[in-house]
């Protein structure tokens, strides 16, 4: 019996081991979006503010996401758009600073992709989003010595419609597209 | 259609004014009670298309306009109620309550004098314009030309402060109010009455403010705006022909508001499109 719990022991010892946690590199870290522009153009713009958590379960390629961006941060390359988009129009950023978006179904595959299924807040409503992670790198940081750090790249789309941001539609499109940046450095 | 019912102008501009005056047309018979509703008509047709009618998430535009239907209810209670001494106090608090409503999310995001001045200029700017506008109610003239000011000050302040819709949702009102001042033109006023004031006026308030609060429109622009009671209220001579009393009313309630499109296009510019 206690060859028994000793090996259970051992083995809890090894999946904690094994399961990593990161903290997002807000300064390696934006979310990009893509949207139709009058049915002319595709618009890009991002982010500039995100932090957040990972956790990774190297042994049972799992792991979790939390990570919350400033909707105020949204950046076209212009200001008076930049304040048009974080107005009621459009993010509300006044009355709902934060998009969130988390995740504790992460699945990682044998060739460095991944599946995130979690749900995107955005306006104080939570809607169900899955991102399609790409090419995930881990090693240590050529210029940071001591310092280990996980990438990716991820992407997912959405219709900003089931958020409730209906303004001008359906001349500004309606679907979405995201792609995140992902830096994070383990803890 | 989706084209047409898709369309800023035909969402706030034609449908308020055509609802507004058939409306008008049919309860104009009917007086007193009755016939404000015609601009309250022309301006929910306008939200039912700009927002489906919908209320979650409870966003501040969303309360403004819950507000507003609360508020067409209070204002056909005035209507009936048989003394009026309670009246300002009544709508003061209500619209000091109101404000709060608004405004409580931001409470947390500012503090020292922001926090003052929000927590005591923003329903101060309410409460007045709704108090000294409801006191025009049986003013038919003086009540269309403060409320058309009010809404195309509101409008095309917000809509050059960064928020369309508070934008569209000013201009609706302005089309709506505009049937009425068309029926002034024809000589077939219609009383307005604490029904079509105390809505449109609370909504327009929150509205500016909300604009302030929840976007970029400059503060300064909420006293200009809330002097346009006060030029309705200048008094004009009887003697003058009805139709030239009536440019000159709607004229002077539009300095004001002209003054605040002005200002916050000198510090915000033209809209993106």
């Amino acid at each position: 019996m206690r060859k028994v719990c000793l090996a259970v022991a051992m083995m809890a010892s090894m999946s904690a081991q094994a399961a990593e946690s990161y903290t997002i590199d807000p300064f390696h870290t934006y979310p990009n979006f893509e949207i139709n522009h009058l049915g002319f153009s595709t618009m890009h713009g991002r982010f500039d503010k995100t932090e957040g958590k990972l956790n990774i379960d190297w042994a049972n390629n799992t792991g979790s996401v939390d990570i919350t961006i400033d909707a105020a941060s949204v950046s076209t390359g212009m200001k008076k758009r930049d304040d048009h988009l974080t107005s009621p129009d459009f993010l509300n950023a006044a009355e709902f600073p934060e998009i969130t978006y988390k995740s504790s179904k992460v699945t990682i595959n044998k060739d460095k992709t991944a599946k995130v299924e979690g749900n995107l807040t955005i306006m104080g409503v939570s809607k169900p989003v899955a991102l399609k992670v790409e090419s995930i790198n881990c090693g240590d940081h050529p210029m940071k010595k001591g310092t280990y750090v996980c990438g990716f790249d991820a992407e997912g789309k959405f219709k900003r419609s089931d958020f409730g941001v209906t303004y001008a539609l359906p001349a500004i499109g309606d679907e979405m597209k995201l792609h995140i940046e992902v830096e994070a450095v383990r803890n | 259609m989706d084209e047409l019912l898709n369309n800023p102008l035909f969402q706030s501009a034609l449908l308020p004014f055509v609802v507004s005056l058939v409306v008008a047309v049919i309860l104009r018979p009917h007086g007193w009670v009755w016939a404000g509703l015609s601009a309250v008509a022309g301006f929910a047709a306008s939200v039912y298309l700009l927002t489906d009618f919908r209320f979650f998430p409870l966003s501040s535009h969303r309360k403004i306009l819950l507000l507003g239907g609360g508020a067409v209810i209070l204002g056909m209670v005035l209507d009936l109620l048989p003394w009026r001494r309670i009246t300002p106090a009544l709508l003061f608090v209500a619209a000091v309550a109101a404000t709060l409503w608004i405004v409580w999310p931001r409470f947390r995001a500012f503090d020292g004098w922001q926090l003052w001045a929000l927590a005591i200029a923003g329903p101060t700017y309410v409460a007045w314009l709704v108090v000294s506008c409801e006191a025009l109610r049986h003013k038919s003239l003086q009540a269309d030309s403060v409320v058309f000011a009010l809404s195309l000050g509101t409008g095309l302040s917000a809509l050059l402060g960064a928020t369309a819709l508070y934008g569209q949702l000013g201009s609706a009102i302005a089309a709506a109010v505009g049937a009425r001042l068309f029926l002034q033109i024809i000589g077939k006023p219609i009383v307005a009455g604490s029904i079509m004031l105390v809505p449109l006026v609370a909504v327009l308030a929150l509205l500016g403010l909300g604009a302030v609060v929840y976007a970029k429109l400059p503060w300064y622009c909420l006293i200009s705006l809330a002097l346009i009671p006060v030029m309705a209220r200048i008094p004009l001579s009887a003697n003058m022909p009805r139709l030239l009393h009536i440019v000159i009313s709607v004229l002077i309630t539009l300095l004001p508001a002209a003054l605040a499109v002005f200002l916050t296009w000198r510090e915000a510019g033209a809209p993106p499109l």
